[in-house]
């Protein structure tokens, strides 16, 4: 019994794969998706203001920033490169030798410089690399899509099925609990919430996301449950004499798999807008944490740089575009089989 | 019909409840969480005394749903004056009979004599505090006998006490300058604030007005007076702010009376205060600007809803004939193109869109077609005529109005695509082709009409997005609507404002949804029947 269910549904996963990839529309935003992911994941070696390695003074440090931070603190990656070509050495730099929070470059602040040959992309209000922030800032972004949709989904699958599967008033309670949730502004009930709770730290928004944004992935497990409760495969083991429980995990809730990932997809998309446009209101990440709303706020209040409104926003569309076309792509998948 | 537009509404009631707890939910959060202040950058965290009176104006000290237990001034002096006797509470007993003040005095004297000895100490040190308040220091200083001055005072005063007396104290203070009056009603002390409270709200003549406004303050030591050079909009503001501290402290002065007393166990809780604020849509006072709530939203309202209306046009005026256009010429060029550009823009963030458009359209220096701020020429000549008004007005709302209604519009022709593909497979579609009619008269007769309900009945759905973002558009673009005061409400703490605009926008939406489901069910009798509950298993 075991062994055959988890062949059914990796098959299962195996066919809307490869529905997913005919497609190659899909292949591109899934492509782009996975490498926001790496980006976002992989910042601090793509855009820092320590090297991957180099060697001074005869010793050689990897990775400095982690591992040993005390001889060489005081530098970034320009005055580095004078050093070592007074005393010798050599340094391997990241491919963009700025990091997120670095204002001097060479101990000069350069604030809101056009693109250049030293800063791709400009710098910001601070003085800060715009591309580095814009690396930095997919990290915040990924990090708050998943992880709050992370925590929708096990809050809305739960939910969802447990009022379907027992129906009757448990069924009405999360009716009106997602009722309710739906009728919130979301960026009203939102942003009061962090008002009120005054911004502490980027987990806290995960979790308010979580918390107010599970209704859509409910309402679409409760809607599928409650097709499938009907089934005679559930009914048959229902008549096996098998627990709710196992019911729910082997028999209902595979079944409810495919739209419950589009939904959330959706969601990763949605909560990124959100995380973005908290942000630019001030009220997302604290400060010094780069993301793509804060970025395009720094935009806003100075609005003669067309490389500050440009770039971030360009960054956050095509993300937001590419998991939408995932999610399109993965519902269609979804619906052929 | 009647039947399923009833049992609607009773749905309603339950999310009513739901919204009640999510912001009861908001407010624990503001009130537990005082100690955060001061230690992030922005300082928008609660501070302890905004958390208090927060607190107090919603009733967080009571009961959540039934108080059988009702505490009024009378109760709480006795068992202040119980609480006396032990050690422990006698600190904060005698603090908190001094906070209540002159309404303690009926109930304490007369149990004056059955207390001894550190009780009695404390309860004349209570007294101490309550004769300055109400104007008997002086006579109280020259006794060395307090225990005695009291009791004289109770028999010689005690008959003053009544609700009668102190009425007919405020009627005498109201008719005319009365100096006697007023010395006789600051004497009661805040005894007689129910009484004030209560004409105070009557229509009164301004002198009057002030006269008990002044009462109130001396009384009170609240300093909110109202002064003869006060506009009406000024008046009103002071009254209100009265109101809001009465309605905050009523249950301190008042005595509860006759049916009160059973119905407190239902008024006086937690969810009917904050349901009784609802209902009368009084939020309190702003603690911004000291203006009352209700004022406030019923000013901003407008501008955010005819924003949210105006986009919500604009979309469906585009989106159904471009949704329809693109199913019924499915898999042609311009159902591709559309596709793709719908899709693009629904995934578009609305504040990046936003800014690029006053960027490049609304700023000097680039394509300077439109204004980019507030909705009016603030140099618009007195002589214009409403015409001029009105293109002047529609020159500043279409930025806004693009910025707000693109995602609407991209995600209803979207809707209106599929729907318009679903009824075309429809047999009354092919027997309309089948009598002969032309392709466009079953376009527009038959697929069309029977398409187009379902989105409109997105309406009610489209209306927590708009109110949402207007947030964003009103504080790019310098709109003085809902979105900006709440924006402008959180930054300094005011959240008074805040838990009204969410209740306030939640029950808005919830009436739009229900009546956009009526609405269906009264066009599209179909759907009534097919909605069943689910069946228990």
């Amino acid at each position: 019994m075991k062994k055959r269910d988890l062949g059914i549904s990796r098959l299962w996963l195996y066919k809307v794969n490869r529905q997913f990839y005919r497609k190659p529309f899909n292949v591109v935003a899934g492509g782009f998706v996975i490498f926001v992911c790496l980006l976002g994941l992989f910042a601090d070696l793509i855009a820092s203001e320590n090297p991957i390695a180099c060697k001074v003074d005869g010793q050689v440090h990897i990775l400095p920033a982690i591992f040993s931070t005390a001889e060489l603190v005081d530098y970034d990656n320009q005055s580095l490169l004078d050093k070592i070509a007074r005393d010798g050495g050599w340094t391997l730099a990241p491919p963009i030798p700025f990091g997120p929070n670095q204002t001097k470059v060479d101990g000069a602040i350069d604030w809101l410089a056009a693109p250049s040959d030293l800063h791709v992309l400009g710098t910001d209000g601070s003085g800060r690399d715009v591309l580095a922030r814009i690396i930095h800032g997919a990290r915040s972004a990924m990090l708050v899509g998943l992880s709050s949709m992370l925590l929708c989904t096990i809050l809305g699958v739960l939910l969802g099925a447990l009022a379907a599967y027992f129906g009757g008033f448990w069924d009405r309670v999360a009716n009106v609990g997602i009722e309710t949730l739906t009728a919130f502004p979301t960026l009203f009930l939102i942003l009061g919430i962090q008002g009120l709770l005054g911004i502490s730290s980027i987990w806290q928004l995960v979790v308010i996301i979580g918390a107010t944004r599970w209704t859509d992935v409910a309402r679409v497990t409760r809607a599928e449950v409650l097709r499938t409760v009907n089934e005679e495969y559930v009914e048959a083991a229902r008549a096996l004499g098998l627990s709710h429980v196992r019911i729910l995990r082997r028999h209902v809730l595979p079944a409810v798999l495919g739209p419950v990932l589009v939904s959330a997809t959706f969601g990763i998309a949605s909560a990124i807008l959100i995380e973005s446009t908290l942000s630019f209101l001030g009220y997302g990440a604290p400060p010094p944490t780069a993301s793509w709303g804060g970025l395009l706020a720094d935009a806003f209040a100075s609005q003669r740089c067309y490389w500050l409104i440009l770039f971030p926003g360009v960054a956050l569309s095509a993300t937001v575009l590419a998991i939408n076309i995932a999610g399109e792509g993965l519902s269609d998948a979804v619906d052929v089989l | 019909m009647i039947g399923y537009i009833f049992k609607r509404l009773g749905m309603l009631l339950p999310t009513i409840l739901g919204i009640s707890l999510v912001t009861f939910i908001l407010i624990n959060l503001a009130v537990d969480n005082p100690d955060t202040a001061g230690t992030d950058t922005t300082g928008s965290a609660i501070d302890a005394e905004t958390a208090q009176e927060l607190g107090r104006a919603y009733g967080l000290h009571l009961p959540l749903f039934l108080n059988f237990s009702i505490e009024d001034a009378q109760t709480r002096t006795e068992r202040n004056i119980k609480e006396l006797s032990d050690p422990f509470n006698r600190k904060s007993a005698v603090r908190s009979l001094v906070h209540i003040g002159g309404a303690v005095i009926p109930y304490l004297l007369p149990k004056l004599d059955h207390l001894k000895g550190d009780s009695l100490s404390a309860a004349l040190e209570a007294l101490e505090d309550i004769a300055r308040s109400i104007g008997h220091a002086d006579a109280l200083h020259n006794t060395n006998d307090p225990l005695r001055f009291w009791q004289k005072y109770w028999i010689t005063y005690g008959s003053d006490f009544t609700p009668v007396r102190a009425k007919r104290l405020v009627r005498r203070t109201i008719r005319r300058e009365d100096r006697l009056a007023l010395n006789e009603l600051h004497s009661l002390g805040t005894y007689c604030l129910p009484q004030i409270m209560e004409s105070l709200n009557e229509a009164l003549p301004l002198e009057a007005q002030i006269r008990l406004v002044d009462i109130l303050c001396e009384i009170t030591d609240r300093d909110d007076p109202m002064s003869p050079y006060f506009s009406l909009k000024q008046r009103r503001d002071v009254l209100s702010r009265w109101n809001e501290w009465w309605h905050q402290r009523y249950d301190l002065y008042t005595s509860f009376e006759g049916i009160y007393n059973v119905s407190g166990a239902i008024t006086e809780t937690r969810y009917f205060r904050w349901l009784s604020r609802v209902v009368t849509f009084d939020f309190g006072v702003s603690s911004r600007d000291g203006r009352p709530i209700r004022d406030k939203i019923m000013e901003r309202a407008p501008v955010t809803l005819l924003l949210s209306v105006l986009a919500l046009f604009f979309a469906y005026i585009i989106a159904i004939p471009l949704g329809a256009v693109s199913a019924v010429k499915k898999g042609s060029w311009f159902d591709r193109i559309t596709g793709v550009s719908l899709f693009v823009l629904y995934s578009l963030p609305t504040f990046w869109v936003a800014m690029l458009l006053l960027k490049y359209f609304g700023s000097a220096g680039h394509l300077n077609w439109f204004p980019s701020q507030g909705l009016a020429s603030p140099n618009l000549p007195f002589s214009a005529t409403p015409w001029d008004v009105f293109v002047d007005t529609a020159h500043h709302l279409f930025l806004p109005v693009l910025c707000l209604s693109f995602v609407s519009l991209a995600m209803l022709a979207r809707y209106q695509r599929v729907g318009m593909l679903r009824i075309s497979e429809q047999g009354y579609i092919r027997a309309a082709k089948a009598k002969g009619l032309t392709d466009f008269q079953v376009i527009l007769r038959h697929g069309l009409r029977n398409s187009v309900i379902p989105v409109i009945t997105l309406m009610g759905l489209q209306l927590p997005y708009l109110i949402s973002s207007s947030v964003v558009i009103e504080r790019i673009f310098g709109i003085q609507g809902m979105g900006a005061e709440t924006f402008d409400a959180i930054r300094s703490s005011d959240y008074y404002w805040l838990l009204a605009v969410v209740t306030v926008t939640a029950v808005l939406t919830m009436v739009g949804i229900l009546a956009s489901d009526v609405i269906y069910a009264l066009v599209d009798p179909r759907i009534v029947p097919g909605r069943q509950l689910s069946k228990r298993i």
